[in-house]
């Protein structure tokens, strides 16, 4: 049988970082295929091969039983691809009004005329915004995009993407951005268009989502694709199957003893990450690792930067070592020993051309320059100290951070943070892009820390949880949902605390803006 | 691991011809500049008779000391990631306002210079307000600010170049004039050096010090390398950019001073190209010892470069009005040598 899509042996790599590892699969005609995948899986980097972002390294793609290859975003669309791509900004232009965004493609098309007319405009608008079933007063379509909220935008780039008529349309986390009535409203004009005869390719990591909508789900992890589902004979998906390949991996030695844990060092109350969130206390031991385990959207990043002074919640206080922790910029947290490894490597912790010792330095800064100067030899003995201790393999502490592995890169921004001693250590998504070796030298070194400072972990990923954690915390819509020792815990019962609530689970950012 | 193999055997197959020209391209990249410079005096010294001499040297330094400091400043705010456009405005701003201090209201030079420095230091602070609280984007903001000075020095004088003794339309006779001690700025020499050519090398290595070996400056570039890195190591970014555009304020007005100076008259017009000379100086120092960075020494050798070129030409008899081509010509060539050429580019 004739498959709308179809892709083989896809492979990306960028550098040393092998994104896409012969990824796979198929999406039949009239169809909805979600796929699944962990944070840095490849999903978006998939979504940017299929959309024309980037080019594949090898594999081949079908369309129609066609073999196909994608230059540009302008091929795709002429293969009949729509792409909605996770941040509406990428599909709007800010500074045009409704209309025009929502007739833009036609100002593109080739049949489109020197003129133009605000009446043309707002006409084709509204054949455009009626597609989603959307209702526009003039008003609205002479506001300015700037203006709206995050699921108005959102809207918009489905809309205009719905107006070139897609026989395959590819979503990527369309509903982060978007209210319970918006998801609603989005899935049952999905239904429509797949009854017309269209084809989804819809990616996401919301297991309610999936299970609304999704007639087969796709898994993607590192790279590979790690099995596919049909829905059993009462028409569910077998969720603990599905959640035991997406963070199944093969079976490493990575195990541990688990610590008992010391003092009660952090002590967290009321606190609240999403404004209809419930409030929750949480204290945290010394002499212990603990794991915040929960989904992209569950808030777990939110608490982090919370606690770290970069961002502000709906409410909570915090105290640490008895002395309350009132904040409102990470260097106050610093000068406090609460560091923060973040989330995303390169947009939150490199800085390009920089070397291995000034980048581990730059927090400390004050402590290598007695008066004003740099201590430059002081500078590079400290930072060698690390290195030969939490085994960065370099060539040496003055390279360029950016000459190093993945995993090696990740050493180097924890281990900037031991030049001092820390009083509370928080990681998020410590082990993303990072190799086995690196893991087991990075978990390692966080154990170290716990020895004398409450070390929080944040991840998405079961396994990871597992290779680190005393205490493992089950995170989900702001608050944490279980709360189990190593040894009670199972991937059984992990899996069953996340998907009890994964329908629950939504990001909610979109009416902040 | 596959990427480094990968380039091993990349390496193996290249001609003998093609690692030769790769590493022409790796100096040009490296010492294109300074290369340049050497050959351009070395083969005016040739050509020009006397050109090889501390007169030329100090009179080329002294014509390019006031869009050199400009040119310093500028480099500071490019540091932390943004381009300052005021520097030359502000430079301008100085000139009136010495002017005004010592003709109109007949006060000291040492009052002028003071007045003069304040006045730089308030325009990068409204720089600063600006881009970092009003979050306007900098190329903007200080475009704009940039216009308002240009304005406001026209509107301090009405339009008048202020002169010793002059009378205003109004009737009203200038009472004071240039002083001695600041006309000394440009005029008088300390050790056979010009005074301002003394400022000149002070600063430039102070910037250079500030900028190379002190924390600050190691947060300067931390803060435009990576804004949301250096917040998240605990930099308190926003104060960091403040300080730059005050400081980038201040340093144009330094500008402004010498200029005065050496004018020793209000001028509405003066300043007006230093603009451009900075920006200029600017980005060649990006490609001084393949920095692809803006960097003090860069800014430096940039203006020395320039100054060199135009004397130059300009003693074998080439006009003044074809300077700027010639200023754009170089600026073009070492952005080539900076972005197109240098291997160091992260794909």
């Amino acid at each position: 049988m004739e498959h709308a899509l179809e892709l083989r042996g896809i492979t990306k790599e960028f550098g040393p970082n092998r994104v896409l590892q012969g990824v796979g699969f198929t999406v039949r005609r009239g169809e909805i295929y979600s796929l699944m995948g962990a944070n840095g899986a490849g999903k978006s980097t998939l979504i940017r091969v299929l959309s024309g972002a980037h080019s594949s390294d090898g594999g081949i793609v079908m369309v129609n039983g066609e073999v196909v290859t994608i230059h540009d975003p302008h091929s795709a669309q002429q293969l009949g691809i729509g792409t909605v791509q996770q941040n509406p900004n990428d599909g709007v232009v800010l500074d045009m009004t409704v209309a025009e965004n929502l007739a833009l493609d036609s100002f593109a098309g080739r049949r489109a005329g020197m003129m133009t007319s605000r009446k043309n405009t707002e006409a084709r608008a509204r054949e455009v915004a009626a597609l989603l079933g959307l209702e526009v007063t003039p008003n609205f379509l002479r506001t300015t995009v700037r203006d709206l909220g995050v699921s108005e935008r959102q809207l918009l780039v489905l809309a205009r993407t719905l107006s070139l008529r897609p026989k395959i349309l590819v979503l990527d986390e369309p509903t982060s951005a978007l209210s319970g009535e918006e998801v609603a409203r989005l899935f049952a004009i999905i239904r429509d268009l797949v009854s017309d005869g269209m084809s989804v390719l819809f990616v996401t990591h919301k297991i309610g989502e999936i299970a609304e909508l999704a007639d087969r789900v796709g898994v993607l992890r590192d790279g590979k694709m790690r099995g596919e589902f049909s829905k059993n004979a009462a028409g569910v998906f077998e969720w603990p199957e599905v959640l035991t390949e997406l963070f199944d991996k093969t079976p490493s030695d990575l195990k541990h003893e688990e610590q008992a844990g010391g003092n009660e060092v952090v002590l967290i109350s009321q606190a609240r990450v999403f404004r209809d969130s419930e409030p929750f206390d949480l204290s945290l031991r010394d002499g212990e690792v603990t794991v915040l385990l929960g989904l992209l959207g569950s808030g777990k990043s939110e608490l982090l930067e919370w606690i770290y002074g970069s961002r502000k919640i709906e409410g909570g206080s915090i105290v640490v070592n008895s002395e309350p922790l009132e904040i409102s910029h990470p260097a106050q947290a610093v000068s406090r020993g609460i560091y923060l490894v973040p989330e995303s490597r390169h947009e939150q912790s490199i800085i390009a051309g920089w070397s291995l010792d000034t980048i581990m330095t730059l927090p400390f800064v004050k402590k290598f320059s007695p008066l004003v100067l740099m201590n430059r030899r002081a500078e590079r003995a400290a930072a060698r100290e690390i290195i030969n201790r939490i085994g960065v393999v370099a060539a040496g502490e003055s390279v360029e951070i950016e000459t190093l592995s993945g995993g090696n890169q990740q050493k180097v921004v924890i281990g900037r943070w031991l030049l001092e001693k820390p009083a509370f250590l928080l990681l998020d998504e410590p082990f993303r892009g990072v190799d086995i070796n690196a893991r087991f030298d990075i978990a390692e070194t966080i154990r170290g820390v716990s020895q004398s400072a409450p070390v929080l972990v944040a991840t998405s990923d079961i396994e990871e949880a597992m290779e680190v954690a005393d205490r493992i915390l089950v995170f989900n819509t702001g608050h944490v949902v279980a709360d189990m020792r190593l040894s009670e815990a199972t991937r059984e019962r992990i899996v069953s605390a996340m998907s009890m609530h994964a329908h629950a689970n939504r990001i909610h950012t979109a009416d902040s803006n | 691991m596959r990427f480094q193999r990968k380039q091993f055997i990349v390496k193996v197959e290249v001609t003998r011809s093609r690692v030769l020209g790769h590493m022409f391209t790796e100096f040009l990249v490296r010492y294109g500049v300074l290369a340049m410079a050497l050959l351009l005096i070395i083969a005016f010294s040739f050509l020009i008779p006397g050109f090889a001499s501390f007169s030329t040297a100090t009179a080329i330094l002294q014509a390019q000391a006031v869009a050199a400091l400009a040119a310093l400043g500028m480099t500071l705010a490019a540091v932390v990631g943004d381009l300052d456009l005021s520097v030359g405005a502000t430079a301008g701003l100085a000139v009136t306002v010495a002017a005004l201090v010592m003709i109109r209201y007949n006060l000291t030079g040492i009052t002028a210079i003071v007045a003069c420095l304040l006045a730089g230091a308030i325009v990068g602070a409204i720089n600063a307000v600006l881009i970092v609280v009003l979050k306007i984007p900098d190329l903007l903001a200080t475009l704009g600010v940039m216009f308002t000075i240009m304005g406001l020095k026209k509107w301090l004088v009405d339009g008048q170049t202020l002169t010793t003794g002059m009378t205003l339309p109004g009737g009203e006779k200038m009472p004071g004039k240039f002083t001695d001690d600041f006309s000394a700025i440009d005029g008088s020499k300390l050790l056979g050096i010009p005074i301002s050519v003394l400022i000149l090398i002070v600063v430039s290595i102070l910037v250079w010090i500030f900028l190379e070996r002190t924390r600050f400056g190691r947060l300067f570039y931390a803060v435009g390398g990576n804004a949301v890195a250096a917040r998240l190591a605990g930099v308190r970014v926003n104060r960091y950019r403040v300080a730059a555009y005050v400081m980038s304020g201040i340093l144009a007005s330094i500008a402004g001073i010498i200029l005065a100076s050496r004018l020793r008259q209000g001028d509405v017009t003066a300043g007006d190209s230093v603009l451009l000379d900075a920006v200029a100086m600017t980005l060649i120092g990006f490609a001084v010892l393949g920095a692809r960075k803006p960097n003090a020494l860069g800014t430096v050798v940039g203006a020395l470069f320039i100054g060199v070129l135009l004397y130059g030409l300009t003693r074998l008899g080439l006009s003044y009005f074809t300077q700027d081509l010639i200023k754009g010509l170089v600026l073009l060539l070492s952005l080539i040598l900076s972005f197109s050429l240098s291997r160091k580019r992260v794909s």
